[in-house]
């Protein structure tokens, strides 16, 4: 640990603590996260193991960069470069343009579903902001590499205002599509200035407040899933996006409907998103 | 030769102490039939002499022939792969990113069918990112390819003592009841770590398997076994902290990697683009699990493997031809195939011949859940014994 001189308690992760240090000879600033490997636990907890396999495998300017993992009798230190902020605090500030820090998430997001990673667990306090305003991906404590066909993986991920209706109910088989419900929560969430958008209290809570009903049109396979719930009697229905999101164009109105479809089957990907004239105004460099 | 003895021990001891195993409630419906371990009882002691043995180089030099002549591609290949790495090293990473995210997949060849065209709708078989994930999975498997003779640089182990240990790791795994995909991880974390680290002799090679099964699946595993059922499983051999201990340790010789491409990841790929029966499947997944005890069989990457084991499959089982499609989609042509393909047919050979010591993947794969594919007859046809005699 010589190596870095700790400055501060910057927060508490998945699974550890994290810190600002500087390098103490180039004086970079960067972010420690430690994970301790006690002697009367299971060793390397698997959600480390998996961020640090994951994260040394996707390099990309929207994916925090995990620059080095330190290994001592006693624990593991991860070493990612160091972001000044995450979006909650970005977006309440109110320095953001919604349509640029939405395509580099989904930019971010494209990258790891084209390099068989989910990250499960998106959220505005997982997208950190660094010194340049670049948005950034991070932690990777609940994400994991899948194969193809993709099979069943635990349906306990997503903190539940992120998380999709078809994992809510339960599904274990879930693929690239459960990042794509975060993504269009967090876009709402940002176009209306830092208010989540379904802020629900437990999982019915959560299912109500999702906008319209699943029926047997749009989502045939819902009465499949293992807490397959029936809303059809519940009240309110479905609410018009223009309600929802006032402040968002209808381009933007149009990507948030395709990316909150009720249907994992129909849900729009990141490669496809980052396509839709939502960005047109954007210069090229900003969707390549 | 202790750790190899321990490996008999434990295994005649889980003979012994079924009533012991179904205690514990994480096993109780795992029981083995006694037979497949009873089998295996004694063959380590008798492995044991053939070890010392095969230190005077006796057995060794038949292969060498064929060897040379798989590796000449291979090294060429190689160095092309380092000429590109060196050439990255000089750009910056960022840029290759975006180079890598832009560069659009080459267009279907006319004569190859496109087989994820229906996919779109089923989003399991990720359709969209199908063709992206398999080149980088490619460029991948070639990154963490371990040297083909790595054993000759180790003192504390021989190609043996690999065959033993990984034939004990496929009965825990079996007897675990873990996904495919760990036995794999599993198998490339040890090669891997063996290949970097010389403190391993047979006093901690039973260590470095189990820890290496640990690794692989908290890596890929829902629900991963305790530390305790690894102590268990090696006949409290090691305790607790040792297991941890090698676990950090190997950890950091992989250099924090432990997911890489398998061979199961690519057969996938080759059966649907084949559209191929559950038998030759399942045919192939024996093959590959052979591949995995033999120790020669690490000069080939795991999409070789993949390719080698289908295209063996589909011509002992109806001699369906290595169509322009599969070519494609598996990345090697029929010849190209043909290094790995006459090893897996030698391998198959050696099994049914019953000269072969570490029978643990046959007796699995003779088992109706795997369609009794290691004891079909098509195994014994000639075109198995032509290309295995091509190897031996």
């Amino acid at each position: 640990m010589q190596k870095y001189e700790k400055l501060e308690k910057i927060g508490e992760g998945t699974y550890g603590t994290v810190f600002k240090a500087k390098h103490k000879e180039t004086h970079e600033i960067v972010a420690l996260k430690r994970v301790r490997l006690d002697e009367d636990d299971e060793g390397i907890p698997s959600s480390a193991l998996r961020e640090i396999c994951i994260l040394k495998e996707l390099k990309h300017k929207n994916i925090v960069r995990l620059h080095d993992v330190m290994h001592s009798e006693r624990r593991l230190t991860l070493v990612f470069e160091y972001c000044d902020q995450d979006l909650k605090k970005y977006f309440d500030s109110c320095q953001g343009e919604v349509d640029a820090a939405v395509v580099k998430l989904l930019r971010g997001l494209a990258f790891c579903h084209s390099r068989n990673v989910l990250h499960r667990d998106l959220k505005p306090q997982n997208l950190l902001i660094n010194k340049d305003g670049e948005l950034k991906l991070a932690d990777f404590g609940l994400a994991r590499a899948f194969g193809i066909p993709v099979r069943c993986y635990s349906a306990e991920v997503v903190t539940l205002w992120y998380r999709p209706p078809d994992v809510l109910m339960g599904a274990k088989l879930y693929s690239t599509s459960i990042d794509m419900w975060s993504a269009g929560c967090i876009f709402a969430e940002m176009a209306n200035g830092g208010r989540p958008l379904f802020p629900g209290n437990d999982i019915d809570d959560q299912l109500r407040r999702i906008l319209s009903p699943p029926s047997e049109e749009t989502w045939p396979n819902a009465v499949k899933l293992p807490d397959y719930k029936d809303f059809s009697n519940i009240q309110g229905g479905a609410v018009s996006f223009a309600v929802v999101v006032p402040k968002l164009s209808a381009a933007g109105r149009d990507l948030l409907q395709k990316l909150l479809v009720l249907n994992p089957a129909h849900r729009i990907s990141a490669e496809d998103a980052m396509r839709h004239p939502f960005f047109a105004d954007l210069s090229p460099s900003f969707r390549a | 030769m202790a750790a190899v003895g321990r490996l008999g021990n434990v295994i005649r001891q889980d003979q012994e102490n079924e009533h012991l195993l179904a205690a514990k409630a994480k096993f109780a419906k795992n029981a083995r039939p006694r037979a497949a371990l009873g089998d295996l009882g004694n063959k380590p002691a008798a492995v044991t002499s053939k070890t010392s043995a095969n230190l005077g180089g006796g057995a060794k030099s038949k292969r060498t022939l064929h060897r040379t002549e798989a590796t000449t591609g291979l090294l060429s290949k190689q160095a092309k792969e380092q000429d590109a790495k060196q050439q990255k090293k000089t750009i910056d990473v960022d840029v290759i990113g975006e180079a890598l995210e832009s560069c659009c997949i080459t267009p279907i060849p006319a004569n190859v069918e496109d087989i994820d065209k229906e996919d779109i709708s089923n989003p399991q078989l990720c359709a969209e990112y199908v063709q992206e994930i398999y080149q980088y999975m490619h460029k991948l498997e070639c990154e963490f390819h371990v040297p083909p003779r790595y054993l000759s640089q180790r003192k504390g182990v021989t190609e043996l003592m690999r065959a033993i240990l990984v034939d004990w790791l496929i009965q825990v795994h079996n007897k675990f009841k873990l996904l495919q995909e760990t036995l794999y991880i599993t198998i490339s974390i040890l090669d891997r770590f063996l290949s970097v680290y010389d403190d391993v002799g047979k006093h901690n090679l039973q260590l470095v398997g189990v820890s290496a099964m640990l690794l692989a699946s908290k890596y890929e595993e829902m629900y991963c076994p305790e530390i305790g059922d690894f102590v268990y499983i090696t006949d409290n051999s090691y305790d607790k902290g040792e297991i941890r201990r090698m676990e950090a340790t190997i950890f950091k010789h992989v250099d924090f990697s432990v997911g890489k491409p398998l061979c199961l990841h690519f057969l996938r790929r080759n059966s649907k683009a084949g559209m191929v029966d559950p038998t030759k499947h399942t045919m192939a997944k024996y093959f590959m699990e052979l591949s995995l005890v033999d120790y020669t069989c690490v000069q080939f990457l795991p999409s070789e493997i993949a390719a080698a084991s289908l295209y063996i499959a589909m011509k002992v089982d109806d001699g369906s031809e290595w169509t322009p499609t599969l070519e494609y989609y598996s990345m090697y042509s029929e010849s190209k195939l043909q290094p790995c393909a006459r090893r897996i047919a030698f391998l198959i050979t050696k099994t049914l011949s019953g000269s072969a010591k570490n029978v643990a993947v046959y007796n699995k794969y003779a088992a109706p859940k795997f369609l009794n594919v290691s004891k079909l007859k098509s195994l014994r046809s000639s075109f198995v014994t032509d290309l295995a005699a091509e190897e031996s």
